[in-house]
C-alpha cells in the first residue's frame, strides 16, 4: 500500500516558446496587451498538485533528510527506507538515489520484483520532481506496464506522463496524451481539466488556435456546470485563442456569450484584457460597432480589482473553512491552485497604468469614428471629470475639443479647452493647438473680443508654434470682421514677418490686398493681388484675385479696362457665381462709357438665380430707361418685373416706377391703377409681406399734401376695408385699415387709433406683417387695453423675434409689466430692450423707468448705473438729461451722500438752465445737502441764487429757499466787502 | 421564565401550520398567527398541532423583541402581489389600505402595494388623481422601512410631478436625488426624468417660441435644454451599456429629440445605433419601424449640427 506523505512537487513554467510569442507580442501591440498574454499563461503557472500531495510552503525549503552513509555500502532494505523516508520528506534526490539505486542493483532479482514494482512510479515522480522530464518518461512508460498498478497512481502518472512529453517539446504526443486523459472520464476530475485545458494549449502552440478554440467551445457544455472555475478558465482560453486565431467575429460571440458570467469568473481580469484587445482590433478594422460592444462590456479597473481582491478573500475564507474539516485537502489543493493564479492576475493588473483612461479614449474613439461626436465627447468628459491626468488624457482632452467643435457646442469646446489649461498647463504638449481651438470655438460663438485675447496669448506664449502663424491671421480677420481695417493690415503683415515660411503667409497676402480694396484704397488692392498673383506659381486665391482686380479697376473708373478684365474673368471662369456680379459691373461700365446697348446685353447675362445682383441688373436698366427718356420702355421694363416677379422684396419699387411713368405722362388715375391693380392681385396674401410698402406707398400717388387727395384715398381704402371684409378677405381689409390710419396720422399722431382699434379683430401675429400688428397693438395699449395689448404685442415677439420694431414690444411689454406690478418682468422687458434696442430713440426713456423700478426694489446701485448709462445714450433728450441729473443727485442724498449729490444737482441747473421747474428743484436739494454738510455759507448761497432767478418764481422751492435765507442769515456772518478786507488786514 | 426563553420553546414545539413568521432579534423565528400588532406590542396565537383537541393560545411579545414580522398572504393574494404592477387601482385600493397601518414595519408589503396603486392612478387617470398619488408617494416616502421602496416612491413622486406638469419642482428634486444616490439603477432612472423633464421643457419652450433660432435670447436657453435632454438620454447607452433595457430606452429618448429638433439624420442614426447595439430590446421594434418611416432624410443636410 501507498502511504506517501504529502509532499510538495514543482509548478510547471511556461516553455520559452511561449515566453518569446509573449515578448513578440509586447512588442507589437504595447505594454496592455502584452499583459493580456501573460495573464493567459497563469493557469499553466499555477499546476494541478500531484495525487495526495502538499501545496509548497513557499517560505519553507525541503526539509533534507540527514545523508547517511555512503548509497553503495547499504544493502536494498536500507536503500529502501532510506528512499521513502527521503521521499516523504520531498528530498527528490534524496529518493531518486536511494530507489532507482535499489531498482537497478537488485530489481533483477525475483524476490524485488515486488518491491521494484511498487517503487518503480515513486523514481518517476522524483525525477519529474526534479525536472528530469526525459528520464521521467522512460519511468513513467515502464511503470505503467504494470497491470496491477495502483488505479489512483495510474492516474496520476498518465497526466505527468502528458507533461513530460509536452516539456520535452513532443507536442503531439504530448497532446494526444491530454487528450486521452480527458476522454477518460474514470480520470482524476481536476486533473481532467487540466488536461483539457492543456490539450487546447497544445493547439495554440502549434499554431492551431482556430482548433483550440473550436475543441474549447464544443467541450463546454459537459463540465461547465460541474467545475465552474474551470470552465471559465476554459472561456478565457477560448478568448485567447480565436483572438490569434484572428476570428474576432467568433471571439466577439464568446464575448457575448459569457458576459453574463463575468461576475462568476476567477480570472475576470484576463477575460476583460482580451475584451479590450478585441475591441482595439475592431477598432483597427474601423469595425465601431463591434469594437462598441466589446469595450462596453469592460469593467473599470477599481471595479475589477475590487472583484479580484473579494474573489481572493472568498477564496481565502473558504480555504479556512475547508482546512478544518477532514477529507477536504483535494479541494483545498485546488482552491490554492486557483488562489495563485487569482492573486498572479490582480499583481500583474494592479502594475498596468492608464487601463481606464485607454479603455475610454477607445470606447470614445469607436464612437468618433461613426461620427457620433455627442457621445464621443460626453465619454471623454466622464473620462476627463474622474481621471488622473496621463498621456492618455491628455490626448483625450485635445479630441474632445474636436469633438464638441463638430458638434458646433461652442461652450463646451470652451469648457474642455480650460479645463485643459487648468489640468496640463504649460506642461501640456498640445496647449498651443488647444489655445488655437478655444480661441476659434469663441470666434465661432461670436466671443470676438474673447478669442482675440486668445489667439494674442497663443502668440505670445508659443510665438514659433506653426498655430502661432494662424493665430495672428486670425486677429487680422477679426480685425477686418470688425471693420477695423488698419488693425488687420497690421497683423496680416506679422504673419509674414514673424513667420516667412508660414503657409498662412500667402493666406495674409492676399487679404492684404482684400483689405485695401475694403478700405476703397483700390489702385493700392489692384497693384497688391496683381503682385500676389505674380509671387505664386499657382496661387490659392487665383480667381478671388483676377475678379477683385477688375472690380479695383472698375470703381477706379477706368471702364475699358475694367470691361476688359471683367470679360476675361467670365471667359476663364464660365458659370462661376462672380460672373453675375461681373455682368453686372460690366453693364455699369458700358452705360458709364455711353455704351447703351452692349450695358444692356450684359445686364441680361445676370442669372435670376443670383437674385441681389439679377434684381440690381433690372432695375439699372429700368433707370437707364429713365436716363434716356423712355418712359414707354421703362413701364414696359418694369411691369414685366411685377408680372414675372411677383414675390420680389423689389416688388412695391417697381409699382412705384410704373406710376412715376404714369405721372411723368400726366396721367395720375393710371399710376393709381397700378397700384390698386397690384393690391387686388396680392392684397390679401399674408406671404406678399412687401404689401405693407406697397399700402404705404399709395398717399405718393395721391397728390402728397393735398386735402381732396387724401380724402379720395380714404375713401378708397374705407371702400375697400369693407368690401374685404364683407369677402372675408381679412388680410386685406387689415391692410387697408393700417393704410387708412396711416393717413389719418397725416391730421394728428392720434387721429388714427380709432381705425388701428377698429381693425384689431383680424390680426394675427403669426402671419400678418409686424409694421402693421406692432401699430394695432400700441393703439390697444394707448387705449387702455392692457389685456388685448399684451396679448398681442407677446404673439408678435413670439412669431417675430427679430422683427426691427421689437423695441416697441419690450418697451410696451415692460410697461404693461409695471402697470400690472410685476416689477421683475418689467425690469426684463427693459433690460432686453436696453440689450437688443440700443440705436432705438426711446433708449433713455426706457432707462428712466428701468431705473425706477430698480429704486422700487430697493437696487440704489443698478439705478444709479442706469442713470448714468442714460446721461451717455445717444439720441436721449436735454429734458430727460435733466431729469436723470435730478435723480442722481437725490440717489446720493437719500444715501446721505451729499458730497456726490451736489454735484449733480449743481450740474443740473448750470447744464440745462432752461428747465425752470427741475431747476427749482435742484437748487432746492443742493441747499438742503449743503446743511447736511454743514456748509451754511454755501447752502446760502445756493438759496440766494435760486431767489434770485425770476423765472422760479413759480415754483415751491422759491418760498422754501426764502425761508431758509432768513434763517441762515441769522447765523451765517456776512461776507466782507473786499474793500473791507483788505482794512481788516 | 423569561420571554425570550419561552418563545425559544414554543419555535421548537409549534408546527408550521400558521402562516405569519415572527423573527425575533434573537434569530429565532416563530410561526403564528398575528392578532394584533402595534409600535409596542405584538399579540398573536399560536396554532396547535393538528390534533383532536385544536384551539390556540393567544399570547404577547413586547414589540422591542420583534426583529421583524412577515405576514402569511391572504387567500389568493400571492398570486395577485405578483402581478400587482399590471392591476388596476380599484385592486390595489384596498390592499394598500389593508396594509396601510404596517407601511413603517420591516418587510411590511405595504409600500409595494402603494407604489402599485399610486402607479395605476397615475397610469389611469392622470390628470385627476396625480394629486392623490403624490400623496401616496410622499407618505411611502416618509414611513417605509426600506430603501428600496423609497426610492422607488421617489421616482414614482417625480413621474407623478411631471406629469401634474410641476417640472420645475421635478427638476430640483431629481437633481438633487441624483447628487445623494451612487446607485446606477437609480441614478438611471433619475437621468432619465430629467431628460424627460427637459424634453418637455424644450418642447413648451418651442411652442411659446417658433421662430427661436432667429431669437438671440431665446436660442441660447433652448440650446442649453437640448443639449442637456440630449446628455441625459444618452447617459446610460454610454456608461450602463450592458443594461441593455434602459440604455435602449435612453437612446431612444435621444432619437426622439433629435426628430423632435428636425435634425432627421442625428436620429436615423440612434435608431441605426439602437439596432444594432440593443437589438434584443422592447425598443429595437419601434425604432426599427421609426427607421423605415424616416427613410431618407427630409430635409437637406445642413452643417449645423446639435
Amino acid at each position: 500500500m501507498h502511504h506517501f506523505r504529502q509532499v510538495s512537487l514543482f509548478r510547471l513554467r511556461p516553455t520559452e516558446d511561449f515566453c518569446l510569442v509573449s515578448a513578440g507580442f509586447l512588442l507589437t501591440h504595447g505594454p496592455m496587451f502584452g499583459f493580456t498574454k501573460l495573464l493567459l499563461l497563469l493557469w499553466l503557472i499555477a499546476g494541478p498538485p500531484l495525487l495526495g500531495q502538499d501545496e509548497p510552503e513557499p517560505a519553507v525549503a525541503p526539509a533534507p533528510v540527514p545523508t547517511g552513509p555512503d548509497l553503495e555500502a547499504e544493502g536494498p532494505a536500507q536503500l529502501l527506507e532510506r528512499g521513502r523516508a527521503a521521499f516523504a520528506a520531498n528530498d527528490f534526490a534524496g529518493a531518486e538515489g536511494a530507489l532507482e539505486k535499489f531498482i537497478i542493483d537488485y530489481g533483477a532479482a525475483e524476490e524485488a520484483k515486488e518491491a521494484v514494482r511498487l517503487h518503480r512510479p515513486l523514481v518517476a515522480i522524483c525525477k519529474v520532481g526534479l525536472k528530469k522530464f526525459d528520464e521521467a518518461l522512460k519511468w513513467i512508460d515502464e511503470s505503467l506496464t504494470d497491470p496491477k498498478i495502483d488505479p489512483e497512481l495510474s492516474d496520476e502518472l498518465r497526466f505527468w506522463r502528458a507533461i513530460c512529453l509536452m516539456t520535452a517539446g513532443e507536442l503531439v504526443p504530448a497532446q494526444r496524451a491530454f487528450g486521452e486523459y480527458w476522454a477518460n472520464e474514470g480520470h482524476n476530475a481536476f486533473k481532467r481539466y487540466e488536461a483539457l485545458l492543456l490539450f487546447a494549449t497544445l493547439y495554440i502552440q502549434q499554431d492551431f488556435p482556430a482548433e483550440a478554440a473550436d475543441f474549447l467551445e464544443e467541450q463546454l457544455s459537459k463540465y461547465r456546470d460541474i467545475a465552474p472555475e474551470a470552465a471559465s478558465r476554459a472561456v478565457v482560453l477560448e478568448l485567447y485563442a480565436r483572438l490569434q486565431a484572428e476570428q474576432p467575429d467568433k471571439a466577439l460571440a464568446v464575448l457575448r456569450r459569457e458576459h453574463g458570467n463575468m461576475d462568476r469568473m476567477t480570472q475576470v481580469i484576463s477575460f476583460q484584457t482580451l475584451a479590450l484587445q478585441l475591441g482595439a482590433t475592431f477598432l483597427e478594422k474601423e469595425q465601431f460597432y463591434d469594437a462598441i460592444i466589446c469595450l462596453q462590456r469592460i469593467w473599470p479597473s477599481a471595479r475589477l480589482l475590487d472583484y479580484q481582491k473579494a474573489k481572493i478573500a472568498e477564496i481565502n475564507d473558504r480555504i479556512t473553512v475547508l482546512e478544518q474539516r477532514p477529507n477536504t485537502q483535494g479541494i483545498v489543493f485546488q482552491l490554492k491552485a486557483i488562489l495563485k493564479r487569482v492573486e498572479r492576475e490582480l499583481e500583474n493588473f494592479e502594475a498596468v497604468e492608464n487601463f481606464d483612461s485607454a479603455l475610454r479614449l477607445r470606447l470614445a474613439m469607436a464612437y468618433q469614428g461613426l461620427e457620433r461626436y455627442t457621445e464621443a465627447a460626453l465619454i471623454m468628459e466622464e473620462m476627463l471629470v474622474t481621471m488622473p491626468a496621463d498621456p492618455i488624457v491628455e490626448k483625450a482632452t485635445l479630441a474632445q475639443i474636436q469633438c464638441w467643435m463638430e458638434v458646433r457646442r461652442w461652450p463646451m469646446a470652451v469648457t474642455a479647452a480650460e479645463r485643459y489649461e487648468d489640468v496640463f498647463g504649460a506642461d501640456g504638449p498640445s496647449l498651443a493647438t488647444v489655445l488655437f481651438l478655444k480661441a476659434e470655438a469663441l470666434r465661432e460663438d461670436q466671443q470676438l473680443n474673447a478669442a482675440q485675447l486668445v489667439y494674442g496669448e497663443l502668440v505670445d506664449r508659443f510665438p514659433s508654434d506653426p498655430f502661432a502663424a494662424k493665430a495672428i491671421f486670425m486677429q487680422g480677420f477679426l480685425y477686418l470682421q470688425q471693420d477695423d481695417n488698419d488693425g488687420a493690415l497690421y497683423q496680416f503683415d506679422q504673419v509674414g514677418r514673424q513667420h516667412p515660411k508660414s503657409g498662412m503667409v500667402e493666406d495674409a497676402d492676399y487679404w492684404t490686398g482684400m483689405t485695401h480694396s475694403f478700405s476703397g484704397l483700390y489702385a493700392e488692392a489692384r497693384e497688391h493681388l496683381t503682385a500676389y498673383l505674380n509671387r505664386y506659381d499657382s496661387p490659392k486665391y487665383r480667381k478671388e484675385a483676377i475678379f477683385r482686380i477688375a472690380v479695383c479697376t472698375f470703381s477706379l473708373a477706368e471702364y475699358d479696362e475694367a470691361i476688359r478684365l471683367l470679360e476675361a474673368f467670365n471667359t476663364a471662369f464660365p458659370g462661376d457665381p462672380f460672373t453675375d456680379e461681373a455682368y453686372l459691373l460690366i453693364g455699369d461700365a458700358c452705360l458709364g462709357d455711353g455704351r447703351i446697348e452692349e450695358g444692356f446685353a450684359a445686364y441680361e447675362k445676370v442669372r435670376p438665380e443670383s437674385v441681389r445682383f439679377f434684381e440690381d441688373a433690372w432695375f439699372k436698366k429700368g433707370n437707364a430707361y429713365k436716363l434716356l427718356e423712355e418712359v414707354p420702355k421703362m413701364r414696359e421694363h418694369f411691369e414685366a418685373f411685377v408680372t414675372t416677379y411677383p414675390a420680389s422684396a423689389r416688388l412695391p419699387e417697381a409699382v412705384y416706377w410704373i406710376g412715376w411713368t404714369h405721372t411723368q405722362e400726366d396721367e395720375p388715375e393710371r399710376a393709381r391703377r397700378i397700384y390698386w391693380e397690384t393690391i387686388e392681385k396680392h392684397g390679401n396674401d399674408p406671404d406678399m409681406s412687401t404689401m405693407t410698402d406697397l399700402f404705404a406707398g399709395l398717399s405718393k400717388v395721391y397728390l402728397p399734401g393735398s386735402e381732396e387727395g387724401r380724402e379720395e384715398l380714404l375713401t378708397r381704402l374705407q371702400i375697400l376695408k369693407g368690401r374685404a371684409a364683407a369677402e372675408k378677405q381679412y388680410t386685406l381689409a387689415l391692410r387697408a385699415g393700417w393704410a387708412k390710419s396711416l393717413v389719418q396720422e397725416e391730421g394728428g399722431p392720434r387721429s388714427g387709433r380709432t381705425e388701428l382699434l377698429d381693425i384689431v379683430k383680424w390680426v394675427d401675429p403669426k402671419v400678418h406683417d409686424p409694421v402693421i400688428t406692432i401699430a394695432v397693438a400700441g393703439a390697444m395699449l394707448e387705449s387702455g387695453n392692457l389685456l388685448t395689448a399684451k396679448e398681442l404685442f407677446t404673439n408678435i415677439r413670439k412669431w417675430h423675434p427679430r422683427t426691427p420694431g421689437r423695441d416697441r414690444i419690450y418697451q410696451a411689454l415692460g410697461d404693461i409689466a409695471a402697470e400690472e406690478g410685476d416689477t421683475a418682468k418689467a425690469i426684463g422687458f427693459y433690460t432686453r430692450f436696453e440689450r437688443e434696442s440700443a440705436a432705438s430713440l426711446q433708449l433713455g426713456e426706457v432707462r428712466l423707468k428701468l431705473a425706477s423700478l430698480y429704486d422700487a426694489t430697493g437696487k440704489s446701485r443698478e439705478a444709479r448705473e442706469t442713470l448714468e448709462s442714460t446721461l451717455e445714450t445717444a439720441g436721449v433728450t436735454a429734458a430727460t438729461k435733466a431729469e436723470v441729473l435730478l435723480r442722481l443727485g437725490h440717489s446720493h442724498a437719500g444715501s446721505d451722500d451729499h458730497a456726490k449729490a451736489i454735484v449733480y444737482f449743481e450740474r443740473l441747473y448750470v447744464a440745462y438752465g432752461k428747465f425752470a421747474e427741475l431747476n427749482a428743484k435742484a437748487y432746492w436739494a443742493r441747499g438742503q445737502s449743503l446743511e447736511k454738510l454743514q456748509l451754511d455759507r454755501e447752502a446760502l448761497e445756493t438759496y440766494e441764487e435760486l431767489v434770485a432767478r425770476e423765472d422760479l418764481k413759480p415754483f415751491d422751492e422759491f418760498p422754501k429757499a426764502a425761508g431758509r435765507i432768513v434763517s441762515l442769515r441769522r447765523t451765517v456772518p456776512a461776507e466782507p466787502e473786499p474793500g473791507q478786507k483788505e482794512a481788516a488786514l | 421564565m423569561r420571554i425570550a426563553a419561552f418563545l425559544s420553546i414554543l419555535v421548537t414545539t409549534t408546527t408550521l401550520t400558521a402562516q405569519d413568521i415572527i423573527y425575533l432579534k434573537t434569530g429565532e423565528s416563530l410561526a403564528c398567527r398575528v392578532d394584533a400588532l402595534t409600535d409596542n406590542i405584538v399579540n398573536f396565537s399560536l396554532l396547535s398541532n393538528a390534533g383532536t383537541a385544536g384551539g390556540t393560545a393567544r399570547r404577547t411579545v413586547p414589540a422591542v423583541q420583534v426583529d421583524y414580522v412577515e405576514f402569511d398572504f391572504q387567500e389568493g393574494e400571492e398570486a395577485f402581489f405578483e402581478k400587482r404592477n399590471a392591476a388596476t387601482s380599484d385592486q390595489l385600493k384596498s390592499w394598500w389600505d389593508y396594509y396601510l397601518p404596517h407601511l413603517h414595519r420591516p418587510r411590511s408589503r405595504a409600500a409595494a402595494y402603494g407604489i402599485a396603486f399610486a402607479a395605476a392612478l397615475l397610469r389611469e387617470i392622470p390628470d385627476i388623481a396625480g394629486t392623490r398619488a403624490l400623496s401616496i408617494f410622499d407618505r411611502i416616502i416618509e414611513r417605509a422601512w426600506s430603501a428600496d421602496d423609497i426610492a422607488l416612491a421617489k421616482q414614482g413622486r417625480l413621474r407623478t410631478l411631471m406629469a401634474l406638469g410641476d417640472l420645475e419642482t421635478a427638476t430640483v428634486e431629481a437633481r438633487l436625488l441624483a447628487s445623494q444616490t451612487e446607485d446606477p439603477g437609480l441614478l438611471i432612472e433619475v437621468n432619465y426624468l430629467l431628460a424627460m423633464a427637459d424634453f418637455q421643457k424644450l418642447k413648451t419652450l418651442q411652442e411659446e417660441h417658433p421662430r427661436w433660432e432667429e431669437d438671440d435670447e431665446v436660442r441660447p436657453e433652448r440650446n442649453v435644454i437640448y443639449h442637456r435632454a440630449l446628455d441625459q438620454f444618452l447617459w446610460p447607452h454610454l456608461f450602463h451599456a450592458t443594461r441593455e433595457e434602459v440604455a435602449a430606452r435612453g437612446l431612444a429618448g435621444a432619437a426622439g429629440l433629435s426628430l423632435f429638433a428636425g435634425e432627421i439624420d442625428a436620429a436615423r442614426a440612434r435608431w441605426g445605433d439602437l439596432l444594432r447595439l440593443y437589438p434584443g430590446t422592447t425598443f429595437a421594434t419601434e425604432a426599427k419601424t421609426l427607421l423605415e418611416t424616416h427613410s431618407s432624410p427630409t430635409t437637406a443636410p445642413t452643417d449645423k449640427a446639435p
